[in-house]
């Protein structure tokens, strides 16, 4: 019996975690700030990705060619002494109020 | 003979000019739009009020300032999900439009029964031309930029660029995703502190209708200007949503909605006068999303009588001429429920001189 709850419970938290990564949809690219552009064309070549557009001042979106690794790319870049931040460039819905 | 009959076309033609003219000016009065009497989040009308059991403070005191001020010139962006840009009371407003979606001008409304973006807008700036209602800002000039339903952060960035590229002072925002993105935010704070010239561009969100904490909402950005709803009693709205941001409150409505305009025609969502969403019409427009424009009509008076206010002082005189209502007790003159109160037009605009 406490097995099967254990089971249930396990069930119920992968269950979870699969719609959490679900709500959290994007587009294959990255939003990354960085303190300055520097060393912006050095991380295109590390990580294969490709400059998309600047949206505003030094912050970039970048192109990921296999969307796997996109988020491990973002933790990477997130871990760069010059990067203020980097994450998925994430799909919200907009709530008329 | 001759005489009398030339003099007697003088006074016709006489007349006649004089009630071109009476008409005219009659035509540029607020109160002679044919739903003014209905815009009780504007200002007192004795029978409205008596009829719908509204507190005779619920309205934002516009008095006669709204034949004063029209906004005249502001550029004011709307991002929102839609505009008939058509509409009689509206079309001549609109100088710049796009689409996110499609990468064009085309903003109409996807859904046939759309009517947000047009509702929002014409609390702006509906025209006062003898038709419909009274804009608040009623010679302010409009950039509308359509929404997507589902936006990537990168596309709501770019939308605050267009913004920006089009010359928007203000940008109303009667929207939120609960949920906003670093570099959402950081868009918003940068064209907070810089746009205008480093003015700062006053950016204005509706907090939201769900009686919740704002969170992590765009609304509870400290740099932009949240906006919750109040009530006809004259109290906070039950649905409007709150927190430590929260900067003020305006009209949203709840038993009875905010006069608007709706999609023309057949298109849109009214049941009474197909053009116009009345108070009292069964799909009326109630929340902040009403609130928040009345709130960036009230911003466009003030940078017509002073342009070169600050983003910073324009909250500041927003803040420091509410109405503390709702027999709150306000520490340092704030409630996470009320912001710094309600909205007061006639003290907002007696507070602050035009630039020498």
């Amino acid at each position: 019996m406490r097995n099967l709850i254990q089971f249930i419970v396990i069930l119920f938290l992968l269950t979870t975690n699969i719609i959490a990564s679900e709500n959290q949809k994007y587009t294959n690219n990255i939003i990354i700030k960085l303190s300055n552009e520097k060393n912006l064309n050095s991380y295109l070549s590390e990580f294969d990705i490709e400059f998309d557009k600047k949206l505003g001042s030094n912050i970039y979106l970048l192109k990921v060619k296999n969307r796997e690794l996109l988020l491990d790319i973002a933790d990477k870049l997130n871990q760069k002494q010059d990067v203020f931040y980097a994450h998925p460039d994430y799909i919200k819905q907009m709530i008329p109020r | 003979m001759l005489g009398q009959f030339l003099i007697l076309i003088g006074i016709f033609v006489f007349v006649g000019c004089s009630n071109d003219a009476t008409n005219e000016t009659d035509s540029s009065l607020v109160s002679n739009e044919p739903y003014y009497y209905q815009q009780w989040y504007l200002e007192y009308d004795s029978n409205f009020y008596t009829l719908n059991s509204i507190d005779s403070n619920a309205h934002i005191h516009s008095e006669n300032l709204l034949n004063t001020y029209t906004g005249d010139g502001v550029k004011i962006a709307v991002i929102d999900e839609g505009l008939d840009v058509t509409h009689e009371d509206l079309s001549v407003a609109i100088i710049n439009t796009y689409d996110i979606a499609t990468n064009t001008t085309d903003v109409k409304h996807t859904s046939s029964s759309g009517y947000h973006g047009t509702a929002v807008t014409g609390i702006i700036a509906a025209r006062t031309n003898g038709i419909g209602i009274a804009g608040i800002a009623s010679k302010s000039q409009i950039i509308f930029l359509k929404t997507k339903a589902n936006m990537s952060d990168s596309e709501t960035i770019e939308l605050f660029n267009k913004a920006e590229e089009f010359g928007a002072e203000i940008i109303n925002c009667s929207w939120g995703t609960y949920d906003v993105s670093p570099a959402v935010k950081d868009k918003i704070v940068e064209l907070s502190n810089n746009g205008r010239d480093g003015k700062g561009t006053i950016i204005v969100f509706a907090s939201g209708n769900d009686d919740r904490d704002m969170a992590n909402d765009e609304s509870a950005i400290p740099e932009v200007i949240s906006v919750g709803s109040s009530d006809k009693d004259n109290q906070r709205a039950w649905y409007s949503n709150y927190g430590e941001n929260l900067d003020i409150l305006a009209p949203g409505g709840y038993e009875i909605g905010i006069t608007t305009l709706d999609d023309m025609g057949l298109n849109g969502t009214a049941s009474t006068d197909e053009d116009y969403l009345l108070y009292d019409d069964s799909n009326s427009f109630i929340g902040t999303s009403a609130s928040a424009p009345i709130v960036t009509g009230v911003i466009a008076l003030m940078l017509e009588k002073n342009p070169k206010l600050t983003r910073l002082e324009v909250e500041n005189i927003l803040h420091n001429t509410s109405d503390k209502i709702g027999g709150e007790v306000y520490e340092n003159a704030k409630d996470n429920y009320y912001g710094y109160g309600k909205i007061n037009l006639s003290n907002v605009m007696y507070s602050f001189n035009s630039p020498l």
